[in-house]
């Protein structure tokens, strides 16, 4: 699904961010991506969505080789993704459902198909009772769940989470994980970024470590 | 058409939510659209002072004394084929005829007529001319091109026509000048603006960049947003410009209002300029 062949990403031409990064991930992979903030977690995951493009190496997505696609060719990529933040990344001030809506409007799907399908996410996050109530009235935890619901609306193949669990205490960090693990059972993709060692060594998915933007299995 | 009924639908819960600047928006958009429409009638108005002032500009033809009738049709034919200058009238006199308009034009002259032995006019060719630029501008090379050698004189008013031709040309050079730099402002100050307004939807601009909208997905309902903006202030610069003429025609006879065709290029600027000023204000917010 994810291959990089001599991978390098460097900013203002002499900081490098990644290096020569080779690694495969599989179709139905639970993959983690641990490393200390600043190590390049983040900038792995921006080019994997396609935020970033790499300055040197091979990239291949879904098949594909990734090559300077143009804004549109990369944004129908991203369909095909969703990725969960750190900080939400939420409307605030709309609903739940309103927040799922846009991204369900976003991809095309019809207003009867996407009502059925933001009921259903949300009913898997377990946010049905909670469907009308602005973000700002939910919980950090809440946030996170429509946060993983907006990323599954659109039956995505890849779920990049970047520190998800970040804001979180360890309890409902868990909860999410776990909320992780059902969507991979599904046989969707999940790469999670996370600087928080004793949370990941609970599980015995594969680890990717990523150290001055070098990346260790 | 599910796409785009969400676009409209999320045009309208842009400018509700941007009302407020997008009261100012409009405002400042009324008063330069305004003042532009106000620089092209006034333009217009002066084109049509300078028409009437030169409703009777005309070209007198004296040709030589024994012109014949031969040679005056071949004359009058080549004004009238001429691609130079816009001809309204032709006034041929022979001989006789101007005698007669020269007796009749004095009492002196109708008592001592009768002591000329025969008649000392030459017959003329009066050509009475379409005011407009093309016709000024040409004046000069119309008159060497008709100019033979069966014409004895050609009698025009020079210093007259480049004084109109200059106040018409300057009219124009002032008024579509004014006109450009209003436009320039618009665009500058619709960038502004509307970039103030799409701050409040930046959030909401990175979350579909995020889950996968493609720019043209994202930038429709800014795009419609912008046209309700630009046509709004449009009709009602219009609106206010016709209440000004209304009141102007009471004061003043002979104003002229705006001619369809400059309200539509007015209108296609506006709407182009609004659209311009909407793809480079939300620009900004795209990274890439």
């Amino acid at each position: 699904m994810i291959k990089m062949n001599h991978l390098y990403k460097t900013y203002l031409k002499t900081w490098p961010a990644l290096k020569n990064v080779n690694l495969e991930i599989d179709r139905g992979e639970f993959v983690f991506l641990t490393g200390p903030s600043g190590a390049g977690k983040t900038t792995f995951l921006e080019i994997i969505y396609l935020e970033e493009l790499p300055t040197r190496g091979d990239l291949y997505l879904f098949g594909d080789k990734i090559k300077k696609y143009s804004y549109n060719k990369r944004a129908k990529l991203r369909q095909k993704m969703g990725v969960v933040f750190q900080n939400f990344k939420l409307l605030f001030y709309k609903t739940a459902y309103e927040n799922l809506e846009l991204a369900a409007n976003v991809v095309g799907f019809s207003p009867q198909k996407a009502h059925k399908r933001i009921l259903e996410v949300l009913n898997q996050m377990r946010l049905s009772h909670k469907i009308n109530t602005p973000i700002y009235q939910l919980s950090g935890g809440e946030q996170q769940r429509v946060a993983i619901a907006r990323a599954l609306v659109t039956h995505p193949d890849l779920i990049l989470a970047d520190e998800p669990t970040g804001n979180l205490d360890p309890a409902i960090s868990k909860s999410i994980i776990k909320v992780l693990e059902q969507i991979n059972a599904r046989g969707t993709t999940i790469i999670m970024a996370t600087h928080d060692y004793d949370l990941v060594n609970n599980y015995s998915y594969r680890k990717l470590h990523i150290s001055k933007g070098k990346i260790y299995e | 058409m599910n796409k785009l009924f969400y676009l409209i639908k999320s045009a309208f819960v842009n400018i509700y939510h941007h009302r407020r600047i997008a009261f100012s928006l409009v405002l400042s958009l009324i008063i330069l659209i305004s003042i532009n429409l106000f620089l092209l009638m006034a333009n217009n108005n002066i084109q049509n002072i300078l028409k009437a002032f030169n409703k009777d500009l005309r070209v007198e033809l004296i040709l030589k004394k024994d012109t014949g009738s031969n040679a005056i049709s071949k004359n009058i034919k080549s004004i009238k084929d001429n691609n130079l200058i816009s001809v309204e009238e032709i006034v041929v006199n022979d001989a006789a005829e101007n005698l007669k308009n020269f007796v009749n034009s004095s009492k002196v002259i109708e008592k001592i007529y009768p002591l000329l032995d025969k008649n000392p006019l030459p017959p003329t060719i009066s050509v009475k001319i379409k005011f407009n630029k093309r016709s000024i501008q040409n004046i000069d090379k119309f008159i060497s091109r008709v100019n033979n050698d069966t014409i004895s004189t050609i009698i025009y008013p020079e210093e007259w026509f480049s004084r109109s031709l200059r106040i018409s040309v300057w009219s124009e050079y002032a008024a579509y000048g004014l006109i450009a730099l209003f436009f320039i402002l618009t665009y500058i100050l619709w960038i502004h603006i509307f970039k103030v307004s799409l701050f409040s939807v930046k959030k909401e601009i990175e979350i579909m960049e995020i889950v996968g909208g493609t720019k043209t997905y994202i930038k429709t309902p800014f795009f419609l947003e912008s046209i309700v903006y630009a046509v709004l202030s449009f009709v009602i610069s219009i609106g206010i410009l016709r209440y000004l003429y209304v009141g102007i025609t009471k004061l003043f006879d002979n104003i002229i209002f705006l001619y369809p065709k400059q309200v539509l290029y007015a209108f296609v600027l506006t709407f182009f300029i609004t659209l311009l000023g909407t793809e480079k204000a939300i620009g900004k917010f795209f990274k890439k």
